[in-house]
């Protein structure tokens, strides 16, 4: 990477440029604001990309393709999200790894493109039907942008599943003055295909309840890609044993090997005051803690990159603190209703905000007045 | 410099999105402040609202939207309407006389200029009324020299254009220096 250049750009450009890094091999997407800049760099920056009618063949074609042994990736917000899902399903259950980005917008419905939110937290903790987790990353910073995706990708290979990444417009879509000596060196995914000369059976987990990827095209073992419930072999089964035992193992999979993806910033200071954010709201949390350590309050500051499932680790995190703040882009507090239930605990505040984004005056308030 | 909140509002086609791109990386990239640009924009072809923040600071920058603006350009009157509140007690505003006709004409931070006029006058349209909006920024602000503008301009417009659209911040330099010298 060139040195000492500092550049004017938007998040969109460093996701699509670390996920090309990574190792990202293609592109397929419909256009919606506020993801088009994803869409855009795409189609500069990645081997392949491919223009789809609408946002279900999006995923049917990324299917076709993660199948075949490509990393295929994509860019929406909730109006084409919405299309995606039962294909999403689709990809979870035939184990194909991909990643999704949703770039989020203030809804219902198609609301208004050109305003954030972080309001889509709750449908992606319940797409799948069954209830069965996706592995689910939060972008919280410029600096995220670059470190994140490629944690994702690696995550939807190892774990052979789609992942979805969040964001949001005022990450997609904002420009700011950028050192690109601040970014890491990002290595290429180095991905393993099953080598053994032994019958491949297409879901026969490993230790890690995984089971190992053999693309399509190859002519030296039978490769069984299947969405209904199906055995080991990859055979459509009714509700056998074996099979159920098969679709349990996909939540397993994701939930037994959440600590090798776990991502998060964590920042101590005393154990009164704890605020929880993800997404926008931790560049304004961030700036409110720095403050509030100044007027000799303190606080400490949770920012969650790893979203779904919850980590053990946040809840031990905690379990520490007398009071806690959930500092989100929505209105009802997903994510807070996410760690805490529908029934919010005393000793824990919610800070929300739609169409106008949380500010770091409001937030300071919030821990003055309760903490 | 102290952190500077800009705010540049108008319909959707006034190329509102653009000229903050150009201040953005006037500042940003030609001369050595931290910036930051958000944008929200309706249908062009609608002639919707569209609004652009720039935030310009030597330190980091965490907040991601402006709640009340040192600079406010208003093209419009929908715009002017909308945001006129927004505008800090030592604020500037910058309106389109043109098609802004009902402000506070005792507010003494709002300067009037025949923007889109100025551009008719120019090139027979109104698509260089951006331009000329940056070129009277520029020079009421300082925020940055006219050199890191300029540059700004030959980057970010299509090569064809960049000679008029340099003429257009030209002019919006010369309106400034002639109707307000003191602040040149």
């Amino acid at each position: 990477m060139e040195s000492s250049k500092k550049i004017f750009i938007n998040g969109s450009f460093l996701i699509i440029e670390s996920l090309a890094r990574a190792g990202a091999e293609v592109f397929i997407g419909y256009p919606i604001t506020p993801a088009n800049y994803l869409y855009l760099y795409s189609s500069k920056r990645l081997p392949l990309t491919f223009h789809a009618p609408d946002e279900i063949t999006t995923l049917q074609w990324m299917s076709g393709l993660s199948a075949s042994g490509k990393l295929p990736i994509t860019a929406t917000s909730f109006p084409g999200f919405a299309l995606m899902i039962e294909s999403i399903n689709m990809a979870f259950m035939m184990e194909l790894p991909m990643v999704i980005i949703l770039a989020q917008r203030l809804g219902p419905s198609t609301g208004t493109a050109t305003c954030g939110a972080s309001g889509d937290l709750l449908l992606v903790r319940g797409m799948i039907s069954g209830g069965y987790p996706v592995p689910t990353f939060s972008i919280s910073s410029f600096q995220d942008c670059w470190d994140i995706p490629p944690k994702a990708l690696e995550t939807s290979v190892k774990l052979r599943t789609p992942v979805i990444i969040l964001t949001s417009k005022e990450i997609t879509m904002t420009n700011r003055s950028f050192d690109l000596n601040s970014l890491k060196e990002i290595k290429k995914l180095d991905r393993k295909f099953y080598e053994s000369n032994e019958n491949y059976i297409p879901y026969k987990p490993e230790k890690d309840f995984v089971p190992q990827f053999l693309p399509l095209s190859t002519t030296k073992h039978q490769v069984r890609f299947t969405a209904s419930t199906h055995d080991q072999k990859g055979i459509l089964q009714h509700s056998t044993r074996e099979a159920l035992e098969n679709t349990a193992r996909l939540q397993k999979k994701v939930l037994y090997n959440l600590k090798n993806y776990t991502y998060f910033d964590y920042q101590e200071d005393g154990y009164e005051n704890l605020i929880i954010t993800y997404d926008v709201s931790s560049s304004v949390s961030q700036e409110a803690v720095r403050e509030l350590r100044n007027e000799k309050i303190s606080v400490s500051l949770l920012v969650v990159k790893t979203i779904l499932p919850v980590s053990e680790i946040y809840y031990e995190i905690i379990s520490k603190y007398k009071r806690i703040f959930v500092v989100e882009e929505n209105l009802s507090g997903q994510f807070c209703e996410i760690l805490f239930g529908s029934e919010t605990p005393k000793n824990v505040v919610k800070i929300n905000s739609i169409g106008n984004m949380i500010g770091i005056d409001q937030i300071k308030e919030e821990v003055k007045k309760n903490g | 410099m102290r952190r500077a909140e800009i705010r540049l509002a108008g319909s959707g086609g006034q190329g509102i999105i653009l000229a903050a791109k150009v201040i953005a990386e006037a500042a940003g990239i030609f001369s050595n402040y931290n910036v930051l640009q958000s944008q929200i924009y309706g249908a062009a072809a609608r002639g919707e609202l569209s609004k652009a923040d720039v935030i310009i600071d030597e330190g980091d920058i965490y907040t991601l939207e402006i709640s009340a603006a040192d600079i406010l350009l208003s093209l419009s009157q929908e715009a002017y309407d909308k945001y006129s509140k927004e505008l800090k007690e030592d604020g500037k505003m910058i309106i389109d006389s043109f098609y802004v006709k009902n402000y506070d004409q005792l507010d003494k931070r709002i300067y009037p200029f025949p923007i889109s006029e100025l551009s008719k006058q120019l090139a027979n349209s109104e698509l260089f009324s951006n331009m000329i909006s940056v070129g009277i920024i520029t020079q009421m602000t300082k925020y940055f020299s006219e050199e890191s503008i300029l540059k700004s301009v030959e980057k970010n417009v299509p090569k064809n254009f960049v000679e008029m659209n340099i003429k257009a911040v030209k002019i919006g330099f010369e309106k400034v220096a002639e109707k307000y010298p003191n602040i040149c």
